[in-house]
């Protein structure tokens, strides 16, 4: 037989679990929503680093194809003191005999 | 000793048969299952608030999202030491470390004017300080006459209080010192202390305080732009439309715990002084109503813990009157303040707001608790006394006459 002393610590045990539960219940949503706003936070710091890494390619893109215009070419041949030259026969043949 | 001749077991409209004893201890068995339900109820649904109110901080300044739930369950589990070793002292010992903890509470605010400590902040020190002058003041109004009219006996309590208004004055906001002047003034008319002794309080501490806040225009400021929206700066007011537009936001049953948006901006205080504002917005009008009902609960079993203690223990009566004052005073100040009724900057809302203030609150609960459970063994004391008086009609109870604590 339970004595009244066994009840009683049995009824505050599951007064204690049924409070442990309840703080459980009120708890996890919150910590999902935490984690929910951390990952939200996540994603947004990576699209806009990407975004950003997106804006260099296309820089970079733009400047590879300025500096392989004609325009380009000349302006930077005036810069450096180059003299462009027509390829005549002997020259080219020079040029075959150099790469063989 | 007016009082004694009142003193007597008919003077709480009890009789001395078996059915009325037995209901006397349950009602206050009663009061402590109560108690104990609504304390538990609002420290699980502060500690889910100041969670969901607090992991934005925790975010902005680089910490796990869980960096104050767990901050706040440490404080709430060394409240809880505090008050399980409160709740088991001895009488005597009770006795003693009430005047010591209230000169070394004085010592620990006083050292707060140098040592600013991240661990305490001013506010739990300001919580502490009035916890341990309401303890001394219920113990000290318990050891004399229930109607103090002389000077003599006034002056002890009167001075220090004036010494704690000046130290609050020099230290902090006139928040706080008004906070604490009410507190005082309550406990002097809860101990028995008639308009007269009041009313000299209120010149020897209201009136260089007020002179105080007059003589500093940032204060003077600070109170009428909260009274008046116009004077405000403009950060103040875009703040303070963002806190009423996240009190509105919740509707009835509100957005859900931990889905409230407006703590995602950079709200002052959302998770602190206004956290009522989140409360507002995740569980609706619904959810302040409960968290209402649940502190209206507490209140309504502290002073009925303070009634029926009053006629055999007048320090535990004094003392549950006062520190259900304390949590009740907080609270509705909190609201009034959130509300925009109060020209405060704000105080704590207890179990809600982060902070240590909640290891102060645990601590006055357990107090409480130690009140009804003095009550309960006295009640009982009282009952076998006058069982066997009856046997003897002739042997009155020990300390049945008189308003001397039994204790």
């Amino acid at each position: 037989m339970r004595t009244s002393e066994g009840k009683s610590k049995g009824k505050v045990f599951l007064i204690t679990v049924a409070m442990f539960a309840v703080g459980i219940c009120l708890v996890v949503p919150v910590w999902q929503s935490a984690v929910h706003t951390q990952l939200v936070a996540r994603i947004n710091g990576i699209q806009a680093k990407i975004s950003s890494y997106e804006r260099t390619r296309m820089t970079v893109q733009a400047d590879i194809a300025h500096r392989t215009t004609p325009e380009y070419l000349i302006e930077q041949a005036v810069h450096q003191n180059i003299n462009f030259a027509r390829i005549t026969d002997t020259t080219s043949v020079a040029l075959l005999q150099d790469n063989r | 000793m007016a009082r004694a001749r009142y003193d007597d077991w008919n003077f709480m409209g009890e009789s001395l048969d078996n059915t009325s004893r037995t209901g006397s201890a349950l009602r206050i068995k009663h009061l402590m299952v109560l108690f104990s339900v609504s304390f538990l109820i609002l420290l699980l649904l502060g500690l889910a608030s100041a969670y969901s109110a607090s992991y934005p901080q925790a975010f902005r300044e680089g910490l796990v999202h869980y960096h104050y739930l767990v901050r706040q369950i440490i404080f709430v589990a060394v409240g809880m030491v505090a008050g399980a070793v409160l709740i088991l002292l001895p009488e005597a010992a009770f006795r003693f470390i009430t005047p010591m903890f209230m000169f070394g509470s004085l010592i620990l605010f006083s050292a707060n004017f140098f040592i600013k400590s991240t661990y305490m902040e001013y506010e739990s020190i300001f919580a502490l300080i009035v916890l341990s002058v309401v303890m001394y003041l219920s113990l000290y109004f318990a050891n004399r006459e229930n109607h103090i009219s002389r000077l003599r006996e006034l002056m002890f309590p009167m001075l220090f209080s004036v010494v704690f208004v000046f130290l609050i004055a020099v230290q902090q906001d006139v928040q706080f010192l008004v906070q604490f002047l009410a507190i005082v003034i309550i406990m002097f008319a809860i101990g028995g202390v008639g308009f007269g002794g009041v009313l000299l309080l209120m010149l020897y501490a209201l009136v260089p305080s007020v002179c105080w806040v007059l003589a500093d225009s940032a204060k003077l400021d600070t109170i009428l732009n909260q009274l008046v929206p116009g004077l405000r700066s403009a950060d103040d007011a875009a703040q303070s439309v963002l806190r009423q537009q996240s009190l509105s936001s919740g509707d009835w049953f509100g957005r859900g715990l931990g889905m409230g948006l407006f703590k995602l901006e950079n709200l002052d205080g959302i998770s602190t002084r206004y956290i009522l504002c989140n409360v507002a917005e995740e569980l609706g009008f619904a959810g302040i109503l409960a968290i209402f009902i649940l502190f209206m609960t507490v209140a309504y079993a502290g002073y009925r813990c303070s009634y029926y203690t009053r006629n055999y223990s007048l320090h535990y009566s004094n003392l549950s009157a006062g520190l259900t004052t304390i949590i009740l005073w907080q609270f509705l100040t909190n609201v009034a303040i959130v509300f925009g009724v109060l020209p405060f900057r704000g105080i704590s809302l207890p179990f809600f707001s982060v902070g240590s203030g909640i290891a102060v609150v645990v601590v006055e609960c357990a107090l409480i608790m130690r009140c009804m459970l003095r009550g309960l063994g006295k009640k009982e004391e009282r009952m076998t006394e006058l069982i066997l008086s009856e046997d003897e009609p002739d042997a009155l109870p020990v300390g049945y006459a008189g308003n001397a604590d039994l204790d």
